[in-house]
């Protein structure tokens, strides 16, 4: 909402505006005014609610006209027949008939859109959740929209910027797209998958990687198991980073490479919608800073193989190449925004949702809902400098709801700790009942101070993303 | 205005006027950048001055108030050391709209009295502000006219600037404004009737040009009389995103913290910068209590302030000037002229129904 402000306001508009909105959030977040249902599943079961609302909209036949005749639609059905509406609502602690009013409200109000937050991504069942989501937006001849936080996600995935895919999402095991990227690039490329981030970051640990390139990433903060992560970093024999600050990452590094910032620079961003907009040059970068594309391309002349410095001339190459960039060029980004790109469109099919797996862990009673404060990004090497942001917060907390803070017998204002199987971390605690029982509010905070130090590297198979979100954790006081 | 104080720059004129002035002081003016967007910026030549710029949307304040303003920079431990910041340039905003000259006056009290807040001083000593005109809205968000902030200015201008086609009407309002004027005394032509008629015929279709429904005496009303019911202001301060955009491009608005800042040789910069009533660290106290803990509290606060009779009594005038940025940017419809028209409505709803109960539109 308030996170990316731009969406929330249009939320509030359509909200004012008479459309209905269904939220799911464990917490009760600033949407709530908004909100014509507001589902608050136990974090980490959200497959449970998700499968038995697409049960109810296939049982209740609430699926948009020509939804049943797209490709696909039988498998879904069969995935989900397991799906008990009594059984989802005790693992998610959404209720049947709530779950039954969402179907109901959303299938009256056409046409509906679905939008999901990094929250999703961050779950043990993360790519079953997103092809859930889809289904959804499809039975209901709707939309689906990522919500991102950073700028250019979107644009460095459809880029290829990803340790199994090249340009335009085509894998790297697939032989006919490799060759055509090794044609263009006069050069051979891998045929398997490369490691994914979090798995770079332990190969560092393991000793397996020898040299680790980190551009604009506080790694040493965001990734998982804080400390570990740290150790491996230190470990690996030889780390460069490009980063505009000083961060805990570029500290360990043999070589920083000072970049520079977006007002500096030429280029372009792809947003959310997969809209290409130009960034613009507005004054000379500062000191001995450069562009990313200015280091990638420095580092790969020294390595003998020059590339182009002028992103003007990059993207060129980008047009011809990538899908969905075709009529991207400079000369029409003057004259106007770029249509959202061809990266949307229709899905072709439905996807089967299987069941979620997994158990509780009787010893770490409690869900971990990492989250953000307001005035803060990620690992705060930006918004912590300066002195009004960071005012906002004097100190740093988790905050439980009141009947559990009586149970464990922590009063507010007394540092608690927080572990799981991972790690530990102590805050002040803050009572507030925004947060649903038996879990824990964590915001990202200064200097390391992160709840990504309670998660573990496991996380979704398919996507290799650690689950950042709904880890078991115990609660203790600090005496 | 007065006749002896008004002249006649030929368009033709105005770049060889506005260097003479140039080799005084430096020149602040609006400049295109890409893509249509106009930001005041330092000018080489007066050929860069987009004349016809409309309106900005980051206001000319910050030349006077700086969004980061060095104060004094010292060095603590065995041999302490204050030492004062640069001085500050003498330097002419040309082209800024009356509302924000009207704007630059109510800061210019507020940091003359009681205490005068020598930083300001200075900077405000050293500007001549050339007004320009709008002969029509420059933007659908204005409502300056509410305000008695403009188009046009009786008073407070140094040089008031019309433009009249080929040629601006040359207005002076001050001794600094005469002053700055001497340089290029020689290009200022004798005004005729005829550029006087037209400049009759701008400010009296102002009027239906220029948004004159903000309507603000009742909903000021309430506000002075705090009247307005505690659920309003929550309801509307629940769509609030907390971004501070609202005080922070007010031309008006003169919070500010200070911050001494580490510098690498072992001293410190003591620098102050623009700050918001908008977050909830600008009234929290030592203690942890904040009087002011909720968005709905801080927007009553903002509108306390903007808007209330002992407010307008103490300052002389309300603290807005029409200029419609809070409009522009909020993203949630929390600017000036909308509040207040939401403050009306749901007050006359409240004070009807029966149990008290309230729906803010």
């Amino acid at each position: 909402m308030e996170q990316l402000a731009h969406v929330g306001s249009r939320i509030q508009d359509a909200s004012e505006n008479g459309c209905t909105i269904v939220v799911a959030d464990p917490r009760i977040s600033p949407l709530a005014p908004q909100a014509s249902l507001y589902l608050r599943p136990k974090p980490g079961t959200d497959l449970a609610w998700i499968r038995a609302l697409i049960r109810t909209i296939i049982d209740r036949k609430l699926f948009a006209k020509g939804a049943a005749e797209k490709a696909g639609f039988d498998e879904l059905v069969r995935s989900v027949a397991d799906v008990g509406l009594d059984g989802a609502a005790e693992a998610s602690g959404v209720d049947a008939p709530l779950v039954e009013r969402a179907a109901l409200a959303l299938a009256e109000h056409p046409s509906t859109v679905v939008m999901f937050g990094l929250g999703v991504l961050q779950q043990r069942e993360s790519t079953s959740l997103v092809k859930a989501l889809a289904d959804i937006a499809m039975l209901l001849g709707g939309t689906v929209l990522p919500l991102r936080g950073q700028n250019n996600a979107q644009g460095a995935g459809d880029l290829g910027l990803l340790h199994d895919m090249l340009p335009g999402y085509a894998p790297l095991t697939d032989a006919g797209a490799r060759a055509k990227w090794e044609s263009l690039w006069r050069c051979a490329l891998p045929s398997t998958a490369g490691l994914n981030a979090a798995e770079s970051i332990l190969a560092c640990g393991s000793g397996s990687l020898k040299a680790l390139l980190v551009f604009g990433d506080n790694v040493a903060l965001s990734a998982p198991r804080t400390t570990k992560s740290m150790e491996s970093l230190d470990n690996v024999d030889f780390l460069a980073v490009a980063d505009l600050y000083l961060t805990e990452t570029a500290q360990r590094a043999d070589v920083v490479f000072p970049a520079c910032s977006f007002l500096e620079k030429d280029g372009t961003f792809t947003n959310i919608e997969g809209r290409v907009q130009r960034v613009r040059k507005v004054f000379e970068p500062v000191g001995q800073s450069k562009t990313d594309l200015e280091i990638v391309a420095g580092i790969s002349s020294a390595l003998g193989r020059p590339l182009e410095t002028d992103p003007r001339i990059v993207m060129t190459e980008i047009a011809a190449n990538v899908p969905g960039y075709e009529r991207v060029s400079y000369g029409a980004l003057d004259e106007a925004w770029a249509p959202p790109g061809a990266g949307g469109g229709e899905k072709p099919r439905f996807a089967p949702i299987p069941p979620a797996g997994g158990s509780d862990d009787p010893e770490y009673g409690f869900r971990l809902i990492a989250s953000r404060i307001h005035y803060h990004q990620e690992t705060l090497t930006m918004s912590a400098k300066s002195t009004v942001l960071a005012r906002e917060y004097p100190e740093t907390f988790a905050e439980l709801n009141e009947e559990d803070a009586k149970t464990l017998g922590v009063r507010p204002g007394r540092p608690i700790r927080i572990s799981s199987r991972s790690g530990a971390l102590v805050r002040t605690l803050a009572v507030s009942d925004a947060v649903p029982p038996r879990c824990v509010n964590v915001p990202h905070f200064f200097g390391g101070d992160s709840p990504n130090a309670l998660a573990s590297y496991e996380g979704d198979p398919v996507s290799g993303v650690p689950a950042y979100k709904a880890c078991p954790v115990k609660i203790e006081a600090v005496k | 205005m007065k006749l002896e104080n008004s002249f006649i720059l030929a368009k033709s004129d105005a770049p060889a006027f506005f260097t003479g002035l140039a080799r005084e002081m430096r020149l602040i003016a609006p400049k295109k950048r890409f893509g249509g967007d106009v930001i005041f910026d330092q000018v080489v030549s007066p050929k860069e001055i987009a004349w016809n710029y409309g309106h900005d949307l980051y206001p000319p304040k910050r030349f006077l108030l700086p969004h980061r303003e060095d104060m004094f920079r010292y060095r603590a431990g065995s041999e302490p050391a204050i030492e004062a910041s640069a001085a500050v340039p003498r330097q002419a905003i040309i082209g800024i709209r009356s509302c924000d000259v009207k704007a630059i006056r109510f800061q210019e009290r507020f940091f003359g009295a009681p205490i005068v807040d020598p930083y300001y001083a200075a900077r405000s000593e050293g500007t001549t502000l050339f007004s320009l005109v709008c002969n029509r809205p420059p933007r659908k968000d204005c409502f300056c006219i509410c305000c008695d902030a403009g188009p046009y200015l009786d008073s407070g201008f140094d040089v008031q600037l019309t433009d009249l086609g080929d040629r601006f009407l040359y207005e002076i309002g001050s001794d600094k404004g005469r002053a700055a004027g001497e340089a290029g005394k020689h290009l200022l032509r004798t005004v005729g009737p005829e550029d006087l008629a037209i400049r009759r015929r701008i400010e009296l279709a102002a009027d239906s040009l220029f948004e004159t429904t903000a309507y603000f005496a009742k909903a000021l009303n309430f506000i002075s009389y705090d009247e307005v019911a505690e659920a309003i202001w929550q309801k509307l301060g629940s769509t609030c995103f907390r971004c501070g955009a609202c005080t922070n491009l007010c031309p008006v608005c003169t919070c500010y913290t200070v911050d001494d800042l580490a510098e690498e040789d072992g001293s410190y910069v003591r620098c102050r910068s623009w700050d918001s009533c908008q977050f909830s660290g600008f009234t929290r106290e030592a203690s942890g209590h904040n009087p002011r803990a909720t968005s709905g509290r801080r927007l009553q606060r903002r509108f306390y302030h903007k808007v209330s009779y002992q407010y307008v009594q103490r300052d002389g005038t309300h603290g807005c000037v029409g200029c419609g940025r809070c409009v522009s940017t909020c993203l949630t419809n929390l600017g000036v002229p909308t509040v207040l028209k939401r403050i009306r409505r749901s007050m006359h709803e409240y004070l009807k129904s029966e149990h008290k109960s309230v729906e803010v539109r």
